[in-house]
């Protein structure tokens, strides 16, 4: 391959662009910047202290005893398998 | 007496010598075995055979989709014995109606299910259509009536498994042994209808065919071996059910169905000859050892009641180094996978099982790593992770057996049924759900309880409150591989009924338009890939030059 030398064409050519990163990926990236922004901003401000709200909110430890909640979502999903299989098969 | 290395030996030299024999046709042997085998799998059944359909395809959709229905079971049990596992009173009220399993029970039964009952299942079926392709065999599966009638034998041994489970002698007799022989007569039957398969083919089965006919040989040779060179009575002793339903049998055939779809599914030829033939031989030398030392996952389901013979040193060590050497045939059987779907030009689609086959082929190697490093202590003696290896051997089925025999399923399904699966996105779904609830769900479950170990370890009496978060937040991840799983059965169950027919014109849905090439690819791969005279071979260099504007 001869390489030659940039002509002003060339720059023409390959310093235009022509296409856009999708809004939804700038979008996240922005927020993610912002939140890590908001985060260091807030630890220098207020050293040592919980976040307000998020600090409160309950994670999945509080979900501790309540395997009803998910045994109700199996018997849903047992009930769709042999619902379908049931009246698929009768079906005229 | 338990002597391991020339049981060893003799099982090598048996399985060599049927190799040997039928690589040259089985001659009289086929003769004797087709004409008995046939008046076996249907006359001498009776008006019982009448019961079971006999349609092209009808066995291999029997068992896949028997399978997709266990597996459902399967994750709701295993996902309850996670999360007992932390909250040990979860299911106490149960106990009013007489039901109060523990964590180890709950898994044990999610286990058992999940693995004879799901992916032995996927396995099966999936054998029974691929076998007769792979050996060119007239007619496919010789008998489909007799090989969709024994799915019953088979559903109603994994059924008592299930209850054995629980409670393995809810009559004062252990009902394990009533499971192992319903199965045992299944499996008989499964292996009498593959061997007339075999004794008919026209062509050599190649690599994954060979491993497929050893899988289903290779467990009655080692009940045999052990018989005849032990002490040991097949009746008393359930641990050698183990030799049946071993390592050979699920390991050996989910490895030649996984190569088998990894090149039908991509449309392109399978990577390297010299790597399937490292995982035929190299599993048949170095995975039967996982039957000699403990087991793994497959000592701790039947034989839960039942204890292992102990070895002698030197049979430990030989064991061990079969163990360290299984590392060649699983990095080649996930390198040729791999690669076998990468080379095709494309990303490995979804939907037809192409990327959970390349997500399992990643996690083998990993597997491999955290099963022998866990368990390497316990070869020489030692108990030091033995806490431990229940998550491993539950990483292994849930990233490894059961993601395999998925894919496998979600490939052969439209082939098997002649439809396609009705909700492409709801495969997507599940796919993303399933691989990242099983891997994140149990990666936390394995942190918390090596959180507990050290701190067992350290003598620290007071509960590590990290480790119960940790259990928690992976009980709940791993609920998404529960939704995972019912999308999965859905798409199944609905695509029976709802899913699209195909036309039987082969050649012609194959024809491809343009194929990109990415790299230096023989012509055998873009012909394999449905390519014919007229497709455009386009360089993948051709087709986005940087930097300059686009060609409208």
């Amino acid at each position: 391959m001869v390489f030659l030398a940039d002509s002003v064409a060339d720059i023409d050519v390959f310093l235009q662009a022509n296409a856009e990163p999708k809004s939804s990926w700038v979008f996240l990236a922005l927020g993610i910047i912002v939140a890590l922004l908001s985060l260091t901003i807030y630890s220098i401000i207020f050293p040592g202290q919980n976040l307000p709200v998020i600090s409160d909110l309950e994670t999945f430890a509080s979900l501790k005893g309540q395997v009803w909640i998910f045994v109700l979502g199996m018997i849903v999903g047992a009930l769709m398998i042999l619902s379908t299989l049931l009246t698929e098969v009768t079906r005229e | 007496m338990f002597v391991d290395i020339p049981n060893h030996l003799t099982t090598w030299l048996i399985l060599f010598i049927f190799f040997a024999l039928a690589s040259r046709g089985l001659g009289t042997l086929g003769e004797v075995l087709r004409s008995t085998g046939m008046f076996l799998l249907e006359k001498a059944l009776g008006p019982a055979i009448d019961f079971a359909e006999g349609k092209p395809g009808s066995a291999a959709r029997t068992w896949i989709v028997l399978s997709s229905l266990w597996l459902f079971v399967a994750v709701c049990f295993t996902f309850l014995g996670i999360w007992v596992g932390h909250d040990q009173y979860a299911l106490i009220s149960l106990s009013g109606w007489g039901y109060s399993p523990s964590s180890s029970t709950l898994i044990a039964a999610g286990t058992a299910v999940g693995l004879y009952g799901s992916v032995a299942m996927a396995v099966i079926g999936g054998t029974f259509h691929v076998f007769p392709s792979l050996c060119g065999t007239p007619g496919g599966l010789p008998s489909e009536r007799n090989g969709t009638l024994v799915a019953a034998p088979w559903t109603l041994g994994v059924i008592i498994l299930f209850i054995a489970a629980h409670n393995p002698d809810p009559f004062g007799i252990d009902i394990t042994l009533a499971a192992l022989a319903a199965m045992g007569l299944a499996y008989s039957a499964v292996a009498v209808n593959l061997l007339i398969a075999f004794a008919d083919r026209t062509q050599s089965p190649r690599e994954p065919g060979w491993l497929l006919i050893l899988a289903i040989v290779a467990g009655p040779v080692s009940v045999l071996v052990e018989v005849l060179m032990g002490d040991t009575n097949p009746i008393a002793e359930p641990w050698l059910v183990l030799k049946l339903y071993g390592a050979p049998f699920f390991l050996w055939s989910v490895s030649a169905l996984a190569l088998y779809s990894a090149a039908l599914g991509s449309r392109s030829p399978l990577w390297s000859r010299t790597l399937s033939g490292t995982v035929l031989v190299g599993l048949v030398i170095t995975t039967s050892a996982y039957q000699s030392l403990d087991g793994g996952l497959f000592s701790s389901l039947i034989t839960q009641n039942a204890s292992m013979p102990s070895v002698s040193d030197t049979s430990r060590m030989f064991g061990t180094f079969l163990v360290a050497l299984s590392l060649a045939p699983m990095l080649a059987l996930s390198a040729n996978i791999i690669a076998t779907i990468r080379t095709s030009g494309k990303s490995p689609e979804i939907t037809n099982g192409m990327a959970i086959l390349v997500a399992s082929s990643f996690s083998l190697v990993i597997l491999w790593f955290l099963n022998y490093s866990f368990r390497s202590p316990s070869f020489v003696g030692f108990q030091t992770y033995e806490p431990l290896l229940e998550t491993v051997e539950l990483m292994t089925m849930w990233l490894f057996m059961i993601p395999m025999s998925m894919g496998i399923v979600l490939h052969l399904y439209p082939t098997i049924t002649n439809r396609t699966l009705p909700a492409p996105e709801r495969t997507r779904q599940g796919y993303w759900m399933f691989i990242t609830a099983v891997s994140a769900g149990l990666l936390c479950t394995l942190i918390s309880e090596s959180i507990l170990l050290s701190v067992t370890e350290i003598d620290i009496e007071a509960t590590s409150s990290l480790a119960e978060r940790f259990a928690v937040i992976g009980s709940v991840l791993f609920y998404g591989a529960v939704v995972a799983v019912t999308l999965h059965t859905l798409n199944i169950v609905r695509g029976l009924f709802h899913g699209k027919i195909l036309q039987n014109t082969p050649q012609s849905s194959r024809r491809i338009e343009t194929y990109t090439i990415t790299s230096s690819t023989s012509i055998r791969s873009v012909l394999a890939a449905g390519a014919d005279v007229e497709t455009v071979l386009v360089p993948a260099s051709d087709t986005d030059v940087p930097g300059a504007p686009t060609e409208l």
